[in-house]
Protein backbone atom coordinates (compact mmCIF):
# COMPACT_ATOMS: atom_id res chain seq x y z
CA UNK A 1 0.00 0.00 0.00
CA UNK A 2 1.28 3.24 -0.87
CA UNK A 3 0.74 6.32 1.70
CA UNK A 4 0.93 10.10 0.84
CA UNK A 5 4.19 11.38 1.27
CA UNK A 6 3.62 15.12 3.53
CA UNK A 7 5.30 18.29 3.88
CA UNK A 8 6.76 19.61 7.13
CA UNK A 9 6.20 23.06 7.96
CA UNK A 10 7.64 24.08 11.12
CA UNK A 11 11.25 24.89 9.50
CA UNK A 12 12.81 26.18 7.07
CA UNK A 13 13.99 23.21 5.44
CA UNK A 14 10.43 22.23 4.76
CA UNK A 15 11.44 18.56 4.56
CA UNK A 16 9.51 16.22 2.06
CA UNK A 17 9.00 12.43 3.44
CA UNK A 18 8.03 9.67 2.24
CA UNK A 19 6.23 6.92 4.14
CA UNK A 20 8.77 6.07 7.33
CA UNK A 21 10.94 8.56 6.50
CA UNK A 22 12.13 11.57 9.25
CA UNK A 23 13.28 14.94 8.69
CA UNK A 24 16.17 16.18 8.96
CA UNK A 25 15.34 16.88 12.83
CA UNK A 26 15.86 13.38 13.47
CA UNK A 27 12.16 13.56 15.77
CA UNK A 28 9.27 13.95 12.73
CA UNK A 29 8.50 10.90 10.64
CA UNK A 30 6.34 10.42 8.36
CA UNK A 31 4.01 7.78 9.53
CA UNK A 32 1.08 6.48 6.95
CA UNK A 33 0.68 10.15 5.95
CA UNK A 34 0.92 11.78 9.03
CA UNK A 35 3.16 13.49 10.54
CA UNK A 36 4.43 12.10 14.03
CA UNK A 37 6.43 13.68 16.30
CA UNK A 38 8.52 10.80 18.26
CA UNK A 39 9.25 13.05 21.47
CA UNK A 40 6.43 14.11 23.06
CA UNK A 41 6.80 14.29 26.34
CA UNK A 42 10.19 11.96 25.65
CA UNK A 43 13.26 14.56 27.29
CA UNK A 44 16.14 13.03 27.37
CA UNK A 45 17.78 15.38 29.77
CA UNK A 46 16.01 17.46 32.50
CA UNK A 47 17.68 19.62 34.78
CA UNK A 48 17.01 22.69 36.96
CA UNK A 49 19.14 25.06 36.76
CA UNK A 50 20.11 29.00 37.60
CA UNK A 51 18.40 30.99 35.05
CA UNK A 52 21.80 33.02 34.37
CA UNK A 53 22.57 29.48 32.41
CA UNK A 54 20.00 30.05 29.23
CA UNK A 55 21.59 32.69 29.75
CA UNK A 56 19.23 35.26 30.51
CA UNK A 57 20.71 38.11 32.78
CA UNK A 58 17.81 40.66 32.41
CA UNK A 59 14.78 37.87 33.24
CA UNK A 60 14.11 36.69 37.25
CA UNK A 61 17.43 37.04 37.93
CA UNK A 62 18.57 34.71 40.20
CA UNK A 63 15.51 32.19 40.06
CA UNK A 64 15.60 28.70 39.22
CA UNK A 65 14.02 27.19 36.06
CA UNK A 66 13.23 23.48 35.01
CA UNK A 67 14.88 22.93 31.37
CA UNK A 68 14.64 20.22 29.33
CA UNK A 69 15.53 18.75 26.09
CA UNK A 70 14.78 15.85 23.74
CA UNK A 71 16.85 14.59 20.97
CA UNK A 72 17.34 15.98 17.85
CA UNK A 73 18.03 19.58 16.25
CA UNK A 74 17.07 21.14 12.65
CA UNK A 75 20.12 22.94 12.61
CA UNK A 76 23.68 20.62 12.59
CA UNK A 77 26.56 23.09 14.13
CA UNK A 78 30.16 21.72 13.81
CA UNK A 79 30.11 23.46 16.99
CA UNK A 80 28.08 22.05 19.29
CA UNK A 81 28.06 21.29 22.36
CA UNK A 82 25.34 19.22 23.32
CA UNK A 83 25.75 16.98 20.16
CA UNK A 84 25.61 13.70 21.98
CA UNK A 85 21.78 14.86 21.87
CA UNK A 86 21.16 17.07 19.26
CA UNK A 87 23.00 15.18 16.23
CA UNK A 88 21.01 11.45 17.30
CA UNK A 89 17.46 9.90 17.00
CA UNK A 90 15.21 9.63 19.79
CA UNK A 91 15.51 5.88 19.97
CA UNK A 92 19.23 6.25 21.15
CA UNK A 93 18.99 8.15 23.76
CA UNK A 94 17.98 7.08 27.17
CA UNK A 95 13.99 9.12 27.84
CA UNK A 96 12.41 9.94 30.12
CA UNK A 97 8.29 9.89 30.28
CA UNK A 98 7.40 13.55 31.51
CA UNK A 99 4.13 14.75 29.67
CA UNK A 100 3.12 18.56 29.61
CA UNK A 101 1.47 18.27 33.08
CA UNK A 102 3.77 16.67 34.95
CA UNK A 103 6.58 18.58 34.03
CA UNK A 104 4.72 21.61 35.40
CA UNK A 105 3.69 20.11 38.36
CA UNK A 106 8.04 19.18 39.24
CA UNK A 107 8.88 22.26 38.45
CA UNK A 108 6.67 24.02 40.65
CA UNK A 109 7.02 21.58 43.03
CA UNK A 110 10.54 22.14 43.12
CA UNK A 111 10.47 26.21 43.48
CA UNK A 112 10.91 26.89 39.77
CA UNK A 113 9.59 30.15 38.30
CA UNK A 114 9.98 29.18 34.68
CA UNK A 115 10.43 26.11 32.13
CA UNK A 116 13.15 26.37 29.70
CA UNK A 117 12.55 24.77 26.57
CA UNK A 118 16.58 24.10 25.80
CA UNK A 119 19.73 22.45 25.65
CA UNK A 120 19.04 21.55 21.95
CA UNK A 121 16.35 23.36 20.53
CA UNK A 122 12.83 23.40 21.39
CA UNK A 123 11.73 24.03 17.90
CA UNK A 124 11.95 20.42 16.96
CA UNK A 125 10.08 19.19 20.11
CA UNK A 126 7.52 21.57 19.33
CA UNK A 127 4.17 20.50 20.54
CA UNK A 128 5.67 19.45 23.63
CA UNK A 129 7.25 22.53 23.95
CA UNK A 130 3.70 24.48 23.05
CA UNK A 131 1.52 22.03 25.36
CA UNK A 132 3.76 22.28 28.47
CA UNK A 133 4.09 26.33 27.96
CA UNK A 134 0.24 26.85 28.05
CA UNK A 135 -0.33 24.45 31.08
CA UNK A 136 2.70 26.31 32.90
CA UNK A 137 0.96 29.43 32.34
CA UNK A 138 -1.61 28.21 33.68
CA UNK A 139 -0.06 27.69 36.60
CA UNK A 140 2.08 30.68 37.37
CA UNK A 141 5.34 29.77 35.35
CA UNK A 142 6.84 31.73 32.91
CA UNK A 143 8.22 30.11 29.80
CA UNK A 144 11.91 30.47 27.93
CA UNK A 145 13.03 29.40 24.57
CA UNK A 146 16.88 28.63 24.11
CA UNK A 147 16.64 28.50 20.70
CA UNK A 148 18.97 29.12 16.99
CA UNK A 149 15.31 30.73 15.80
CA UNK A 150 15.36 28.14 12.69
CA UNK A 151 11.30 28.05 12.11
CA UNK A 152 8.73 29.23 9.88
CA UNK A 153 6.89 32.18 10.75
CA UNK A 154 3.73 30.96 11.29
CA UNK A 155 4.55 28.13 14.14
CA UNK A 156 6.75 30.96 15.33
CA UNK A 157 4.17 33.50 15.70
CA UNK A 158 2.08 30.81 17.69
CA UNK A 159 4.86 29.76 19.83
CA UNK A 160 5.36 33.65 20.82
CA UNK A 161 1.90 33.49 22.21
CA UNK A 162 2.75 31.16 25.01
CA UNK A 163 6.76 32.42 25.35
CA UNK A 164 7.82 35.00 27.74
CA UNK A 165 11.69 34.99 27.35
CA UNK A 166 13.81 33.82 24.48
CA UNK A 167 17.67 33.44 24.12
CA UNK A 168 18.55 33.67 20.36
CA UNK A 169 21.64 32.26 19.00
CA UNK A 170 22.79 34.70 16.16
CA UNK A 171 25.86 32.56 15.33
CA UNK A 172 26.61 35.39 12.55
CA UNK A 173 25.89 37.61 10.16
CA UNK A 174 27.15 35.91 7.46
CA UNK A 175 24.77 33.44 5.44
CA UNK A 176 27.86 31.36 4.20
CA UNK A 177 28.85 30.89 8.03
CA UNK A 178 25.29 29.92 8.55
CA UNK A 179 24.93 27.29 5.54
CA UNK A 180 28.66 26.07 6.30
CA UNK A 181 29.26 25.45 10.18
CA UNK A 182 25.30 25.09 11.15
CA UNK A 183 23.65 23.78 7.37
CA UNK A 184 21.69 26.85 8.03
CA UNK A 185 20.56 30.14 6.49
CA UNK A 186 20.66 33.20 8.26
CA UNK A 187 17.66 35.44 7.03
CA UNK A 188 15.13 32.82 9.13
CA UNK A 189 17.35 33.47 12.51
CA UNK A 190 16.78 37.20 11.48
CA UNK A 191 13.20 37.26 10.74
CA UNK A 192 12.68 34.76 14.09
CA UNK A 193 14.32 37.86 15.76
CA UNK A 194 12.37 40.37 14.59
CA UNK A 195 9.11 38.27 15.11
CA UNK A 196 9.77 37.60 18.26
CA UNK A 197 10.24 41.05 19.30
CA UNK A 198 7.18 42.26 17.57
CA UNK A 199 5.15 39.58 19.68
CA UNK A 200 6.40 40.59 22.83
CA UNK A 201 8.40 37.71 23.80
CA UNK A 202 11.80 39.18 25.77
CA UNK A 203 14.91 38.45 24.25
CA UNK A 204 18.57 38.16 24.72
CA UNK A 205 21.22 37.18 22.13
CA UNK A 206 24.41 35.18 21.96
CA UNK A 207 26.94 35.34 19.88
CA UNK A 208 29.09 32.21 20.10
CA UNK A 209 33.03 33.73 18.72
CA UNK A 210 34.61 30.78 17.30
CA UNK A 211 38.57 31.68 16.41
CA UNK A 212 39.12 32.11 12.39
CA UNK A 213 35.50 30.89 11.96
CA UNK A 214 33.36 34.06 12.93
CA UNK A 215 35.55 36.62 14.52
CA UNK A 216 36.24 38.84 12.00
CA UNK A 217 35.37 42.63 13.81
CA UNK A 218 33.94 43.67 10.78
CA UNK A 219 31.24 41.19 10.74
CA UNK A 220 30.65 41.37 14.66
CA UNK A 221 30.62 44.99 13.86
CA UNK A 222 27.91 44.57 11.32
CA UNK A 223 26.19 42.03 13.75
CA UNK A 224 26.07 44.89 16.02
CA UNK A 225 24.63 47.21 14.08
CA UNK A 226 22.10 45.35 13.06
CA UNK A 227 20.87 44.33 16.40
CA UNK A 228 21.11 47.98 17.17
CA UNK A 229 18.82 48.98 14.31
CA UNK A 230 16.53 46.32 14.46
CA UNK A 231 16.06 45.64 17.76
CA UNK A 232 17.45 48.49 19.69
CA UNK A 233 20.23 49.55 21.92
CA UNK A 234 18.53 47.39 25.13
CA UNK A 235 18.91 44.37 23.50
CA UNK A 236 21.25 42.01 25.45
CA UNK A 237 24.23 40.77 23.49
CA UNK A 238 26.36 37.78 24.86
CA UNK A 239 29.90 36.84 23.63
CA UNK A 240 29.92 33.46 24.48
CA UNK A 241 33.40 31.70 24.79
CA UNK A 242 34.06 28.83 22.64
CA UNK A 243 35.19 25.25 23.85
CA UNK A 244 36.61 23.04 21.46
CA UNK A 245 33.59 20.51 20.53
CA UNK A 246 32.06 18.05 17.82
CA UNK A 247 33.75 18.14 14.48
CA UNK A 248 35.53 21.67 15.73
CA UNK A 249 37.98 19.91 17.88
CA UNK A 250 41.12 21.12 16.04
CA UNK A 251 40.56 25.03 16.84
CA UNK A 252 41.54 26.26 20.02
CA UNK A 253 39.16 28.14 22.66
CA UNK A 254 38.16 31.59 22.32
CA UNK A 255 40.90 34.03 24.17
CA UNK A 256 39.12 35.99 26.92
CA UNK A 257 40.72 39.15 25.08
CA UNK A 258 38.68 38.70 22.24
CA UNK A 259 35.78 38.91 24.02
CA UNK A 260 36.51 41.37 25.79
CA UNK A 261 36.83 43.58 23.01
CA UNK A 262 34.30 42.24 20.93
CA UNK A 263 32.41 43.20 24.45
CA UNK A 264 34.07 46.69 24.21
CA UNK A 265 33.19 47.49 20.31
CA UNK A 266 29.54 46.56 20.90
CA UNK A 267 29.06 48.49 23.97
CA UNK A 268 31.13 51.48 21.92
CA UNK A 269 28.84 51.25 19.11
CA UNK A 270 25.79 51.60 20.89
CA UNK A 271 24.37 48.85 22.74
CA UNK A 272 23.84 49.08 26.45
CA UNK A 273 23.94 45.33 27.97
CA UNK A 274 26.69 43.57 26.59
CA UNK A 275 28.04 40.58 28.36
CA UNK A 276 30.90 38.27 27.79
CA UNK A 277 29.96 34.44 28.57
CA UNK A 278 32.32 31.52 29.89
CA UNK A 279 34.95 33.79 31.40
CA UNK A 280 33.68 33.97 34.75
CA UNK A 281 35.09 36.61 36.83
CA UNK A 282 36.44 38.66 33.87
CA UNK A 283 33.43 41.48 35.19
CA UNK A 284 31.98 41.18 31.91
CA UNK A 285 29.12 39.30 33.57
CA UNK A 286 27.82 42.21 35.35
CA UNK A 287 25.44 44.48 34.34
CA UNK A 288 25.97 48.42 33.97
CA UNK A 289 23.80 50.92 34.10
CA UNK A 290 23.64 52.65 31.14
CA UNK A 291 23.24 56.28 32.37
CA UNK A 292 25.16 55.88 35.92
CA UNK A 293 27.75 53.34 35.00
CA UNK A 294 27.44 51.33 38.34
CA UNK A 295 27.12 47.86 38.47
CA UNK A 296 23.61 47.13 39.35
CA UNK A 297 23.37 43.56 39.34
CA UNK A 298 26.63 41.31 39.89
CA UNK A 299 27.16 38.62 38.84
CA UNK A 300 30.29 35.75 39.29
CA UNK A 301 29.53 32.70 37.10
CA UNK A 302 25.99 32.02 37.49
CA UNK A 303 25.93 33.42 41.25
CA UNK A 304 24.53 36.75 41.95
CA UNK A 305 25.92 38.13 44.94
CA UNK A 306 23.81 41.47 44.47
CA UNK A 307 21.04 42.79 42.80
CA UNK A 308 20.52 46.54 43.06
CA UNK A 309 17.46 47.18 40.73
CA UNK A 310 14.49 48.74 42.56
CA UNK A 311 10.57 48.48 40.58
CA UNK A 312 12.81 48.24 36.98
CA UNK A 313 15.13 50.90 37.78
CA UNK A 314 18.43 51.20 38.73
CA UNK A 315 18.77 51.80 42.77
CA UNK A 316 21.45 54.36 42.19
CA UNK A 317 20.03 56.66 39.58
CA UNK A 318 16.52 55.85 38.70
CA UNK A 319 17.40 55.21 35.02
CA UNK A 320 14.96 52.27 34.00
CA UNK A 321 16.82 48.73 32.98
CA UNK A 322 15.41 46.96 30.24
CA UNK A 323 14.78 43.31 31.38
CA UNK A 324 11.87 41.20 33.09
CA UNK A 325 12.42 41.54 36.96
CA UNK A 326 9.13 40.39 38.85
CA UNK B 1 36.92 25.29 35.05
CA UNK B 2 34.74 27.49 33.23
CA UNK B 3 31.55 25.69 31.92
CA UNK B 4 29.78 26.76 28.26
CA UNK B 5 26.70 28.04 28.71
CA UNK B 6 24.03 25.79 27.06
CA UNK B 7 22.73 28.52 24.40
CA UNK B 8 25.81 27.27 22.66
CA UNK B 9 24.67 23.68 23.87
CA UNK B 10 26.52 24.10 26.96
CA UNK B 11 25.13 20.81 28.92
CA UNK B 12 28.26 18.72 29.19
CA UNK B 13 27.18 15.78 29.20
CA UNK B 14 29.46 13.54 31.46
CA UNK B 15 27.96 10.70 30.99
CA UNK B 16 24.36 8.94 30.60
CA UNK B 17 23.06 7.51 33.86
CA UNK B 18 19.65 5.77 34.64
CA UNK B 19 18.18 7.00 30.95
CA UNK B 20 19.34 10.88 31.98
CA UNK B 21 22.35 12.91 30.56
CA UNK B 22 23.54 14.65 34.01
CA UNK B 23 24.53 18.52 33.54
CA UNK B 24 28.21 19.41 35.16
CA UNK B 25 28.36 22.83 36.47
CA UNK B 26 26.85 25.37 38.62
CA UNK B 27 23.23 24.47 39.04
CA UNK B 28 23.26 21.65 37.22
CA UNK B 29 23.00 19.13 39.77
CA UNK B 30 20.88 16.15 38.59
CA UNK B 31 16.78 16.03 40.34
CA UNK B 32 17.19 12.43 38.64
CA UNK B 33 17.05 10.99 42.21
CA UNK B 34 13.69 13.09 42.95
CA UNK B 35 11.94 12.77 39.53
CA UNK B 36 12.29 8.77 39.33
CA UNK B 37 9.83 8.86 41.98
CA UNK B 38 7.40 10.33 39.64
CA UNK B 39 8.64 8.67 36.49
CA UNK B 40 10.74 6.03 35.14
CA UNK B 41 13.46 5.79 32.74
CA UNK B 42 13.60 4.31 29.47
CA UNK B 43 14.63 4.56 26.24
CA UNK B 44 11.65 4.59 23.73
CA UNK B 45 9.74 7.39 21.59
CA UNK B 46 6.47 8.64 21.67
CA UNK B 47 4.18 8.71 18.69
CA UNK B 48 2.30 12.13 18.71
CA UNK B 49 0.91 13.59 15.50
CA UNK B 50 2.54 16.91 14.85
CA UNK B 51 0.98 20.20 13.49
CA UNK B 52 2.24 22.30 11.07
CA UNK B 53 2.56 19.69 8.08
CA UNK B 54 0.45 19.31 4.73
CA UNK B 55 -0.12 15.86 2.80
CA UNK B 56 1.66 16.38 -0.74
CA UNK B 57 -0.50 15.47 -3.82
CA UNK B 58 0.18 12.16 -5.19
CA UNK B 59 0.91 13.44 -8.79
CA UNK B 60 3.93 15.61 -7.26
CA UNK B 61 6.99 13.42 -7.05
CA UNK B 62 9.96 13.55 -4.51
CA UNK B 63 12.90 12.06 -4.58
CA UNK B 64 13.34 10.25 -1.46
CA UNK B 65 12.75 6.59 -0.05
CA UNK B 66 10.50 4.38 -1.85
CA UNK B 67 7.20 3.73 -0.08
CA UNK B 68 6.76 0.69 1.22
CA UNK B 69 4.59 -1.93 -0.67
Amino acid sequence: MSYPAVRCNLCPRECELSHLERGDCRVRINYQGKLISLVYGKPCAVHIDPIEKKPLFHFLPATRVFSLATAGCNLHCKFCQNWEISQINPEDTSNLTLDPDKVVRIARNKGCQSIAYTYSEPIIFYEYTYDTSVLAHQAGLRNVLVTAGFINEKPLRRLCKVADAANVDLKSLSDEYYQRICSGRLKPVLDSLKIMQEEGVFIEITNLIIPTLNDDPDLMRRMCDWILNQLGPEAPLHFSRFHPQYKLRNLPPTPAEVLLRARDQAMAQGLYYVYTGNIPGSGGENTICPNCKNVVIERIGYHVPGIHIKNGTCAFCGEKIHGVWS
Amino acid sequence: MSKPDDSKGGLEISRRRFGLGLAAGLGGASIFAKLKNFVKPHTGVSFHEAEFYERIPPDKKISLIEDEK
